[in-house]
């Protein structure tokens, strides 16, 4: 059945087939104990459980010296002999089972050839494993929890999303890519991004730019900023997917390379900019390997407004969910001691519109790649 | 048939004014006082002198010479004095086993209950209101619920509208036992209600005896019968649904464990059987537990503990013959399927098993 799947799910996954990675080992030890410790527990007749660290912000510190966010010791006892948890009891052993399954063949699956994996109706009812991959894609991160095994070591990766050009040639699985030959259309990065599979080659660039969704990407790339500016321009479509924020990190760490965010000027935007910087609540435990503490936000600045003398037409008014979502956004310890984040809010909210980043189209088509972006980026004008 | 009835004589408030005349035509005793002891109950030489003083009378005044004037007097004194109750050995009520009988025999549901409340006295007339109830089972639950109403053990059939039986079922808030009522109307509901009212005097609202009339003492009675029914009603509802409950926490467990043993067997490379069978063991000792907890905490909402005791109360269980202590001169009563709902749930018949 794993062979199937893989072979209609996503053509990228097959292409890795084969591939063993030294987490294997490890993680492959680590599903058999979960298995072994509720096969014991059961034999020995006791409520067999799983523990699952709680994944919140109850449950999230901010480690103000690194920087970055970290998931704390609070988990939840998932038993099976609780009305609530025995059907996600079950679900958590059943994906727990299909994982050892592919890291055995050494085979890779998305959430969704994953859900698809560990569907079936359970025998002598009408009740269906998994009702959706809603329900599944939680399973798979309490288990990646759990274990302390990240999703990519259980051999499971996320849609992908997001796209990357610039002055940097990498060596994907084997073939190497240049990634300055990349037309209009870009790299996609793929889910799984670690050293195993991706390695950096030949690097020119000399910071790089993190734009938020593809439209503002193809504006940059038509205009070849990265070759002008020397940079590598990445995007990853709203709220970035791991593997363009593990790939930003690396590039960040390994090739020394500044990171500046160009997003939106609104909470989701300012949020985006959170979770590149100091990492996800859901993800905490993975800020270690993802977060880039030193990030910048170089815009759209709500001062911008006035600054680059932008119309009416280009406000979109703050709905009651941006404000409450900005004023809890605000209240975020990495954000509550930033003066300049908290005016930035400020006038955010003050204002009472929001922006996007193609709002900068009105001053002219290359206004943001010819004079905003280089602007900004020579006067040093941006958000810590 | 019940036993037969005491004769009374009317009480003097239940009289009219041509009833008195009418009396006092035919009556043999020759003076007031005598004519009173011996025609009323519950008067007694002082109260009949009480009464006829407050006419202008005495009690030795002949009866022969009271005329008009004088009965309509007489009559406003009787509606005055202060006399005791009318006894109650005149009426008979039908018992809450007959009419539990009579519904098993005509009604296929799967909840039976009946109450007879004590005699009681509206105008000076002794009357006893008794009412039953038939739930679930093959009744529609989508259709208003019918209402049966007997006078004196004869059903009325006409005019249910201005029958105070059947505005005793509306007032009746049956909300209040967990069952749908639309406002100001019968509730929406598989169930059967049943009213009788057995009466010296059952007061008609005209001569063709269709309807039963308003009387706060009537109406009072037969709410009370109502709702003795529906709170028995509301009792088994809860712990039926307690039980599905139950029910469904157990097979829940039943439903993972095969999934969950299988996993582990699949995680370990070991044999499953031996986990699954641990686990089932565990289930089972779980799911007991339940029933334990269930039968302690029944005193908050009822198990089956009271109700099975309640001689007002019988419930149809499925593939069980009904009424298993037969009604008297009856024999066995007939066995009666029912019980859709709990056939469907297959804890709630393993649940009994185990208590039977």
């Amino acid at each position: 059945m794993a062979k199937k799947n893989a072979a209609n799910g996503a053509a990228a996954a097959t292409g890795r087939v084969g591939a063993k990675r030294p987490s294997d080992e490890r993680t492959l030890g680590r599903l058999v104990d979960l298995g072994t410790k509720v096969s014991t527990e059961s034999v020995a007749g006791s409520d067999p459980f799983v523990d699952i660290p709680t994944r919140a912000l109850s449950n999230t510190n901010w480690n103000a010296k690194r920087r970055i966010l970290e998931m704390g010791d609070a988990s939840q006892r998932r038993n099976l002999f609780n009305l609530g948890q025995a059907r996600k009891f079950m679900q958590t052993l059943l994906i727990a089972s299909g994982c050892k399954e592919l890291i055995e063949q050494g085979k890779t699956l998305s959430l969704r050839s994953m859900y698809y994996k560990s569907l079936h109706t359970i025998a002598g009812t009408k009740e269906k494993t998994f009702a959706d991959q809603e329900e599944s894609d939680p399973i798979i991160e309490d288990l990646e929890v759990a274990l302390g095994s990240l999703r990519e070591e259980l051999h499971v990766f996320a849609s992908e999303r997001g796209k990357v050009v610039g002055n940097l040639t990498i060596i994907d699985n084997g073939d190497e890519i240049d990634l300055r030959r990349m037309g209009t259309g870009g790299y996609a990065i793929p889910s799984i991004v670690e050293p195993s599979v991706i390695k950096f080659g030949k690097c020119e660039a000399k910071f790089i730019l993190h734009v938020e969704k593809g439209t503002v990407w193809a504006r940059f790339n038509e205009d070849r900023f990265w070759q002008k500016h020397g940079c590598i321009l990445t995007e990853g479509g709203g709220q970035p997917p791991r593997g363009v924020r593990r790939l930003l990190r690396r590039m960040h760490d390994e090739l020394g390379l500044p990171v500046y965010c160009l997003l939106d000027c609104d909470p989701w935007g300012h949020y985006i900019y959170s979770v590149i910087k100091q990492g996800s609540m859901n993800l905490a435990f993975e800020s270690e390997r993802m977060a880039i503490p030193d990030a910048k936000f170089i815009g759209i600045r709500a001062s911008d407004y006035e600054r680059y003398g932008l119309t009416d037409d280009v406000q979109i008014a703050l709905s009651d969910r941006d404000t409450g979502r900005a004023k809890q956004i605000a209240e975020y310890p990495w954000f509550a001691g930033k003066k300049e984040w908290q005016r930035e809010i400020q006038t955010l909210l003050r204002n009472g519109f929001k922006m996007e980043v193609e709002s900068l189209i009105t001053k002219g088509i290359s206004f943001v790649t010819e004079t905003y972006v280089p602007q900004k980026l020579a006067q040093k004008d941006w958000l810590d | 048939m019940p036993p037969e009835t005491e004769e009374i004589k009317p009480h003097p408030k239940g009289i009219e004014l041509g009833i008195l005349i009418q009396m006092l035509e035919r009556t043999s005793a020759t003076q007031l006082g005598a004519f009173f002891k011996q025609e009323f109950c519950r008067i007694g030489p002082s109260v009949a002198k009480e009464i006829c003083a407050s006419a202008g009378l005495s009690d030795r005044t002949w009866v022969k010479q009271v005329g008009h004037a004088d009965a309509e007097r007489l009559y406003q004194a009787l509606e005055q004095v202060k006399v005791s109750a009318p006894p109650t050995n005149c009426v008979q009520a039908i018992g809450t086993k007959t009419l539990l009988a009579g519904l098993l025999k005509e009604v296929k549901a799967e909840f039976y209950a009946a109450s007879t409340r004590p005699p009681s006295v509206y105008r000076g007339r002794p009357f006893i209101i008794e009412a039953a109830i038939a739930f679930g089972g093959a009744l529609d639950s989508e259709e208003p619920s019918r209402v049966i109403r007997f006078a004196n053990r004869v059903p009325l059939q006409y005019q249910q509208a201005a029958c105070s039986s059947f505005k005793a079922v509306l007032e009746t808030n049956w909300r209040n036992y967990g069952l749908a009522q639309p406002r100001g109307s019968v509730p929406v509901a598989p169930l059967v209600v049943m009213l009788h009212m057995a009466s010296v005097w059952v007061p008609f609202t005209s001569e063709s005896k269709e309807a039963i009339a308003d009387y706060d003492e009537i109406r009072k009675e037969m709410r009370l019968a109502l709702q003795e029914c529906g709170r028995r009603l509301q009792t088994y509802l809860n712990r039926r649904r307690r039980m599905a409950r139950q029910g469904e926490r157990r097979s829940a467990f039943l439903r993972y464990i095969g999934e969950i043993s299988k996993s582990c067997g699949e995680l370990t490379g070991r044999d499953a059987k031996a986990v699954y069978d641990a686990l089932m063991k565990q289930a089972e000792a779980k799911t007991a537990e339940f029933d334990l907890v269930l039968d302690d905490e029944g005193r908050v909402v009822d198990d089956g503990g009271s109700l099975a005791k309640d001689e007002g109360v019988v419930i149809v269980e499925s593939r069980q013959t009904a009424l298993t202590s037969p009604v008297e001169g009856e024999g066995a009563a007939p066995p009666v399927e029912g019980g859709t709902l709990f056939a469907d749930s297959p804890a709630a018949s393993t649940k009994r098993a185990k208590r039977s």
